[in-house]
């Protein structure tokens, strides 16, 4: 194990995206146990379960980011997801996620989102191995190419480096984690595969 | 000029890696990381079959043998490179067409191939190439299809002889890259071999007396070389002179330009190999940087056998590139100086997706506008193979 | 004598016939008929018999014929000529099994001496168990089982050889059964006999089991676990301090297993030896074992294995300081120990951020539970460093993680010296931490309220701190825990929305407030009431609703509920005499119709209790509110007590009080009610002006006033609470509900419903059962369902009321369910009513609000079903013939039904449904009409349920269903058509992610690929909930492994 004790941050801490808590008052007295502040009185009146047209928002669920907005609007693709599907990848020795271990940080990404989804759109990951000479550098960065590969649409291009001086042999590592070639054979090698499926795995 | 989608295949389940037209017939062969060859029609743009069952892994590249065409021997051979480290040898008897094609070869009155009746196709797989310890990256016929070369990740690369049939020989086994051997290509007329690699390096091999080695390593660009190819020599260059052209993932495509060559004097007067002065080593130079053209990695690179002074590029940033030499008038001491300029492109040629392979292809199908017309074939991750055609604005 | 003969006859074939014989003999012997030396001495030719079998099934007889005797039958003499007998018997070794229980019967008899025992010892243990089979050898150990238990100090007395011979006997024993046996006699040996000598072999005997590793067989009749067997074992190496020379030794090589459950059992087994063996002998092996496990707990993988490394740590310090009433001399074992720990731990303390931070802050605060000793050694002499280690620490996050490491110290401080409230004798030894407490309170203040707000990480560990040191008896005074209430106060006034919700305020002043209650009341209470606005525009922007919320919390208990009644019902007359719109004044009743609603889940009994203040307050100040007259240039807003919501709120609360009111008193209540709403005559339950209302308050009936109209919400919330044997005020219920239904019609939507529920409460509690099933003859039901010819009533509102009449019916099972649910079902059927129908299916079934059984609703228990079974037939079959236009009904309704339905009950009939429901997967689901999403969901969550629960329904549709799905999943991009609804998307692609893993792999594999090229558009959905569950689900596909491998 390259490194025995590396500073970890409290999950709590790390950086997750902000739930806008619109206090509406939902309408229906139904959800009486869903806590006080949603059972305060309704707003809509009470929807009759005959009519079709009624446009009252629908099952109200108070904070689920879901239901605010219309359901057609775009939402971009933001460093904050891109953060959220990696940062709960586990480490290949420590049980702990690259996010608790600092290996990826949301300052560190950059996502280009082209409004036009036929153009293509970019995301760049920049990593921070816990130590200097982690030899397992590679095989964290291939577990982050193969998570956004099999997670994001076709339209984006990727790159995964390591930060500028925090890696004794960044260079050759960027190179390889790069060469989409080499990318595609190690998914195709089996025991590879089988280690980077154990890190995914702890994805949620 | 503008490139001009001519119109393209039926996409492939998986990412499609590499196309090559048929020497002589109006067939195409491509390669996917579903680990099969499709084999369609130049003539109707239509899938004839699938080769497959062959490798356990991707095909990574695939060549058709030169002049095995219809005329002398009746049998089409391709030879397919795969991550599973190995090459594999395919057969596939052309008899039963012999009445259509054995017309003279003439242009107009060609016979048709292949389209109308059902094509009961069965490729033969003939022989497998083991040897290489890692991922096959790339294989290629010589000029008159005696040799046939391979490359791999395990930065070698290996040259075969076929003995009589089904029986292939390692004649060199080369070790001169520092690392992933990306592509091999034969000089179109000479016994010259080009190698690129990840170690950013570009090597040339010749046969010296009874071995092969390296006769010339061309340096300078900053990253891996993705693709080779060589300009189709015409009676107007010299015997020395040759050009070379390479993409790399460091955005940049180069002209390299042979300026002498120790033309392969005869057997006799050779001394014994131990003692040899490296009589086979050979300069070349770069000779020109073509104007920029791709944001991303440029992964292949095509050089037109009709037209002289045009070249086709394809590149990670889903963009097809042609350039073309133009002669300048020179400044004062007033000799002609040449001078490529970008004369067409055409950006999200396979939509969203990178372009992994483009080459040039003669024209067969019945939109052809001349006699000679040569095509643009691209092949990309969409699995799609699209056909585009140069049009004057 | 024919008795042997006829035994032996009869063992083998039948048992109970041999058994009969025996018993027989031994009654007999009893009364002295037979004699017992007689049946020897019959038995004599066939003991010499040269088939072993004679010669062991005659022995059985013997055996059989002593189990069946008295212990009081044989004499002193009888007794010895047996155990001679059958001790010679034990050589021979032929019939061994039956012999063992002629033993253990012979040594139940009450003259069976010490020497018998002596003689049966002797010879038992030179029996060579390993060669005969488990049963027998079962039988042997029974007899020296028995000898154990009723002549142990003969045993003790042959000492020496007895032992020998005990540990040849059972040497190599594999059975578990014998097992638990054998480990149970060996600890007795161990604990009670001499073992100087035989220290080594005992040890031996046992150690050679060491681990377990058994895994009982399928069916194992004894049911004997390893996790049984491990703890016997364990008993007998932790039995005696004696082992302590050779057990650490091997247990620490043990340590390096691969296996965890060797691992966990070496560390729980050292654990057990170390509580056993005491102080003086674990003072010579502490040290090996610290180095060997402390491995365990700081580079642990396995939570679990730490978790027992630290018990053991535990262990071994309680052992040490077993005794001990003060903190250790240096020089002793028990501070050697506990400093090897803290030179360990403190570095790895210093430096909070690093992962084994956490580790060691669990090995110091593990061992600091061992005991009072251990408690003040570690905290002496770690939280000194500690405590300036966080004065030196710069930036939030280390001090934070350093908050982290005192709060696990602390946390085994209430484990030592006990919570509030505990009756446990206070330990001697003075509380170490009353040094540290003022520092301590001090830096945990300063963390929760000297820092800003959004730092919410941070507060929160300081909150625990702080929760922490208020738990521990006598450390904290009363004022420093009055202090933390406040802290919590003021947080709870905090502007920050998010940071408010995090730290969990109501949680703590809970927990505060259970351990002093008067705290709560002389200091949130008021502080809380005090920041409460008086009126609408005052209270715009302020978060009085978190203070509702926090206060509601606070009031489930009754003595708090009285008190918050009061105020807030002054704060409401305020708010209304300051002339509030109807938000604020609407969140204050709330706030007791919360409380009320916790109280009545809980069904506490103080709710009746509450009636006279709130019931006929609230009714007279709404129902005042409208028939006096506004006096003008007031700004007083009267007005507000009285929208659609306030009656909703009101009607509701009212509702839950008397429901819960004794049968007698609800009587009383339902005449004042009637004669308030019906008969318009004056009533008790309006507190001042009655004449006046009764004169102007006409809710209901022909004359009745418009706006009076929606109040009929109050009179039905409380006549559906009324119970059924009360009798309704009315001479003809018949025509008290026709009268009902007549005046529907003519009512504003929003209210139709208030009046629908009235009728179907008074139908389902008070109608008589119907005489007969025909429909026609059954007034006043028929009348209602009847669609009038006169355009008096719309098809409409007689759809409504039939559904609502058909759910009173057929919740109560009378016989007019029937006819009743059929013409709902013909109704689905027309063309422009059928899709109102289809919807109406989710009122007969669903649950409603007010007409349940804690309302007295009568429910038969199978009402449901039988709709199910009788509906759900007929719509398959209509669904068939009917065309394109009308098919949607159908599918409308059977959603709406099985939402409503048990899965268990719709799973059987699932195959002929399946169809129908992938149909309804195809129907447009506009975003902007409600009912068309809810069928969706619907629909997909059955399928998601039939999925799980019963597959094979689903066998020959996957590839439909599966391309369904992804197509209902997928936006489509141009906004003609853009596809279904968010929640509908996601809730397809959530069905779809349960495949692999749920279907049999064969069944699910041919579609990866397409369900992999279907998914990467959803990847691109717009909305990034959709995206998530995209994602979630194409990493389940692809696990799948590839068809072709």
């Amino acid at each position: 194990m390259d490194n025995e004790n590396p500073t970890i941050l409290n999950a709590s801490d790390l950086p997750s995206r902000k739930r806008q808590i619109k206090r509406r008052l939902p309408s229906g007295l139904s959800n009486v146990d869903m806590g006080l502040l949603s059972s305060i009185g309704p707003t809509a009146e009470p929807n009759d379960p005959f009519s079709t047209g009624n446009v009252s928002d629908p099952l109200s669920s108070g904070e689920d980011e879901d239901s605010d907005g219309d359901d057609f609007d775009v939402e971009q693709i933001d460093e904050q997801e891109i953060y959220d599907l990696i940062s709960t990848i586990s480490d290949p020795e420590h049980p702990l996620s690259l996010g608790e271990l600092a290996v990826v940080n949301l300052p560190h990404i950059k996502v280009t989102d082209n409004q036009d989804r036929s153009v293509m759109s970019h995301v760049l990951v920049e990593i921070t191995p816990t130590i200097t000479h982690c030899s397992l550098a590679t095989v964290i960065g291939l577990g982050i190419r193969v998570r956004l590969e099999q997670a994001l649409p076709p339209r984006f291009r990727l790159d995964v480096r390591i930060r500028e001086g925090t890696h004794s042999t960044a260079d050759q590592v960027n190179k390889q984690l790069n060469d989409k070639e080499r990318v595609a054979a190690a998914c195709e090698n089996e025991s590879l595969m089988a280690v980077l499926r154990k890190m995914l795995e702890t994805c949620k | 000029m503008r490139l001009k989608k001519i119109t393209s295949l039926p996409p492939l389940s998986d990412r499609a890696w590499l196309s090559a037209p048929h020497p002589t017939l109006p067939l195409l062969a491509t390669c996917s990381s579903n680990k099969t060859v499709q084999i369609s029609s130049l003539r109707t743009f239509t899938p004839l079959s699938t080769i497959e069952g062959g490798h356990k892994r991707s095909i990574r590249s695939v060549a058709w043998k030169p002049n095995t065409g219809p005329q002398d021997n009746p049998e089409s051979v391709l030879a397919t490179g795969s991550f599973d480290a190995t090459a594999g040898i395919w057969r596939r008897h052309e008899g039963q067409h012999e009445e259509h094609i054995h017309s003279h070869d003439h242009d107009d009155e060609y016979g048709r191939y292949g389209e109308e009746e059902e094509e009961e196709e069965e490729w033969r797989f003939a022989v497998v190439l083991d040897g290489h310890e890692s991922e096959v990256k790339s294989v290629a016929w010589s000029a008159g299809g005696s040799f046939l070369a391979t490359c791999s990740r395990d930065k070698s690369v290996w040259v075969w002889e076929e003995m009589d049939d089904d029986n292939f020989e390692t004649i060199a086994v080369l070790q001169e890259h520092t690392q992933d051997v990306k592509c091999v290509k034969w000089h179109p007329e000479e016994e010259l071999l080009a190698s690129s690699s990840y170690d950013d390096t570009i090597r040339l091999y010749k046969e010296d007396v009874d071995d092969w080695a390296c006769c010339a390593v061309l340096t300078g660009h900053t990253s891996t070389v993705w693709d080779i190819d060589f300009e189709k020599p015409k009676p107007s260059h010299g015997s020395a002179f040759s050009r070379l052209v390479s993409c790399s993932d460091d955005l940049t495509v180069r002209i390299w330009t042979r300026t002498s060559s120790s033309d392969s004097s005869s057997f006799i007067n050779k001394p014994p190999s131990i003692l040899r002065t490296n009589s086979i080593e050979e300069q070349w130079t770069e000779t020109a940087c073509l104007p920029a053209a791709h944001t991303r990695t440029i992964y292949s690179v095509s050089w037109c056998s009709s037209q002289p002074g045009r070249i086709v590029s394809c590149g990670g940033d889903g963009k097809l590139a042609v350039y073309e030499e133009f002669e300048v008038e020179a400044h004062e001491h007033g000799e002609k100086k040449k001078e490529w300029r970008i004369v067409a492109e055409v950006g999200g040629a396979h939509g969203v997706c990178e372009v992994n392979n483009v080459c040039w292809a003669k024209r067969w199908d019945k939109g052809k506008r001349f006699e000679g017309e040569d095509l643009v074939i691209s092949t990309g991750d969409d699995g799609v193979v699209s056909f585009w055609e140069l049009a004057l604005e | 004598m024919a008795d042997v003969n006829l035994y032996l006859h009869n063992v083998d074939k039948n048992s109970e016939e041999a058994e009969r014989i025996a018993t027989d003999a031994a009654k007999r012997i009893e009364s002295k008929q037979l004699k017992l030396l007689d049946v020897i001495q019959s038995m004599g030719e066939y003991m010499t018999d040269d088939d072993a079998t004679v010669r062991a099934k005659s022995i059985g007889f013997l055996s059989a014929i002593l189990a069946a005797l008295d212990s009081k039958a044989l004499v002193r003499q009888q007794v010895s000529v047996i155990t001679h007998f059958l001790t010679d018997r034990l050589e021979d070794e032929t019939g061994l099994k039956e012999v063992a229980k002629g033993l253990i019967a012979l040594l139940e008899m009450q003259r069976f001496g010490p020497e018998d025992a002596e003689k049966v010892t002797l010879a038992l243990i030179k029996v060579d168990l390993h060669k005969h089979p488990q049963g027998t050898r079962f039988m042997v150990l029974k007899v020296m089982d028995v000898l154990f238990s009723r002549h142990r100090d003969v045993l003790k007395k042959l000492s020496d050889p007895f032992i020998d011979g005990f540990i040849e006997l059972i040497g190599g024993e594999k059975d578990p059964r014998n097992l638990m046996i054998v480990f149970s006699l060996l600890k007795v040996i161990i604990i009670e006999f001499d073992i100087e000598r035989h220290t080594e072999a005992l040890f031996e005997a046992c150690y050679v089991y060491y681990p377990i590793t058994f895994t009982p067989p399928p069916n194992d009749p004894y049911g004997i676990t390893a996790q049984d067997l491990k703890v016997r074992l364990r008993d007998c190496i932790a039995a005696s301090g004696r082992f302590s020379e050779h057990v650490f030794k091997p247990l620490i090589d043990k340590l390096d297993s691969t296996s965890q459950s060797v691992k966990g059992d070496v560390l729980q087994t050292m654990a057990a030896c170390a509580l056993s063996y005491g102080p003086s002998i674990m003072a010579k092996h502490f040290a090996s074992l610290w180095d060997a496990i402390k491995f365990e707990v700081l580079n642990s993988s396995d939570d679990e294995l730490a978790t027992d490394a630290l018990s053991t740590m535990q262990a071994i310090a309680a052992s040490l300081s077993y005794g001990l009433i003060d903190v250790p001399q240096p020089a002793t074992a028990q501070s050697r120990y506990l400093k090897a720990i803290v030179k360990e731990t403190l570095e790895l303390l210093k430096e909070p951020q690093q992962k084994q931070a956490k580790p060691a802050g669990q090995i110091v605060a593990s061992v600091a539970k061992a005991g009072v000793v251990p408690f003040a050694y570690i905290v002496k002499s770690t939280l000194p460093t500690l405590l300036t280690v966080y004065d030196d620490s710069e930036g939030l996050a280390k001090q934070r993680a350093m908050l982290e490491v005192f709060n696990q110290i602390l946390e085994s401080t209430a484990a030592v010296y006990g919570e509030w409230g505990e009756m446990e004798p206070y330990p001697a030894l003075e509380n170490p931490l009353l040094e540290f407490k003022d520092k301590l309170f001090d830096i945990y203040s300063r963390a929760l309220m000297g820092v800003n707000k959004e730092e919410v990480g941070f507060r929160t560990v300081a909150l625990k701190g702080l929760e922490i040191l208020s738990k521990v008896r006598k450390l904290l005074a009363d004022n420093e825990i009055g202090m933390v209430v406040q802290y919590l106060d003021e947080v709870v006034l905090e502007r920050e929305e998010e940071s408010r919700q995090e730290l969990k305020y109501a949680e703590h002043l809970l927990q505060i407030s259970t351990m002093k209650p008067n705290l709560i009341m002389e200091i949130t209470f008021p502080a809380l009431m005090a920041t409460l606005p008086d009126s609408e525009e005052e209270a715009r922007g302020k978060p009085y609703l978190v203070t509702l919320e926090a206060l509601a919390k606070l009031s489930i208990e009754r003595a708090v509920f009285e008190v918050l009644l009061t105020r807030l019902f002054n704060k409401l007359d305020i708010v209304i005499h300051n002339g509030s719109g109807p938000i604020y004044p609407r969140a204050i009743l709330s706030t007791l119709l919360y409380v009320l609603q916790k109280k009545s889940a809980a069904d506490h009994s103080d709710i009746p209790a509450f009636y006279e203040r709130l019931v006929p307050t609230l009714i007279t100040k709404t129902i005042s509110a409208l028939t006096t007259p506004v006096e003008t240039g007031t700004k007083a807003n009267p007005r507000a007590l009285i929208d659609d919501y306030m009656i909703e709120i009101t009607g509701r609360l009212v509702n839950l009080v008397v429901r819960s009111l004794d049968a007698t008193r609800q009587e009383k209540v339902l005449q004042d009610v009637f004669d308030l709403f019906v008969f318009n005559k004056p009533c008790c339950i309006i507190l001042k002006n009655r004449e006046q209302v009764a004169d102007t308050f006409r809710p209901f009936g022909p004359h009745r006033v418009e706006q009076h109209v929606p109040y009929m919400t109050i009179f039905t919330c409380i006549v559906v609470g009324i119970r059924k044997e009360v009798k309704l005020p009315v001479e003809e219920i018949s025509t008290f509900i026709t009268q009902i239904g007549a005046s529907i019609p003519t009512i504003s939507l929003p209210h139709k419903t208030s009046h629908l529920r009235l009728l179907a409460t008074i139908i389902n509690k008070w109608l008589p059962p119907s005489p007969s099933p025909d429909l026609a003859s059954n007034e006043p039901i028929s009348i209602l369902v009847r669609p009038s010819i006169s355009s008096a009533c719309s098809l409409e509102d007689t759809i409504r009321i039939a559904f609502w009449v058909t759910k009173a019916i057929t919740m109560k099972g009378d016989k007019l369910g029937e006819p009743l649910t059929l013409q709902l079902v013909d109704l689905l059927s027309d063309p422009n009513y059928g899709s109102m129908a289809a919807r109406g299916f989710a009122v007969l079934l669903g649950e409603d609000e007010l007409l349940n059984k804690q309302n007295y609703a009568v429910q038969r228990l199978l009402s449901k079903q039988k709709i199910f079974f009788l509906v759900v037939p007929k719509l398959v079959e209509a669904f068939k013939g009917s065309e394109q236009t009308i098919k949607p009904n159908y599918l409308v309704a059977l959603s709406n039904i099985l939402r409503h339905i048990p899965s268990k009950i719709f799973l059987p009939s699932l195959p002929q449904l399946v169809p129908l429901l992938l149909q309804s997967l195809d129907l447009p689901t506009p975003a902007k009409d409600q009912g068309a999403v809810d069928v969706k969901l619907a629909t997909l969550s059955t399928l998601s349920i039939t999925i799980l629960e019963s597959a094979n329904a689903l066998q020959a549709h996957v590839g439909s269903l599966i391309t369904r799905l992804l197509s209902t999943a997928t936006y489509h991009g141009d906004l003609g058509n853009p596809g279904a609804p968010r929640r509908v998307r996601k809730e397809a692609l959530s069905c779809l992610r349960i495949f692999p893993g749920t279907l049999r792999n064969e069944l699910v594999l041919p579609y990866k690929r397409q369900v992999m090229k279907g998914l990467v558009a959803c990847l691109d959905d717009p909305k990034r909930g959709v995206r998530k569950e995209a994602v979630e689900c194409r990493a389940r596909w692809a696990q799948l492994d590839e068809p072709d491998e």
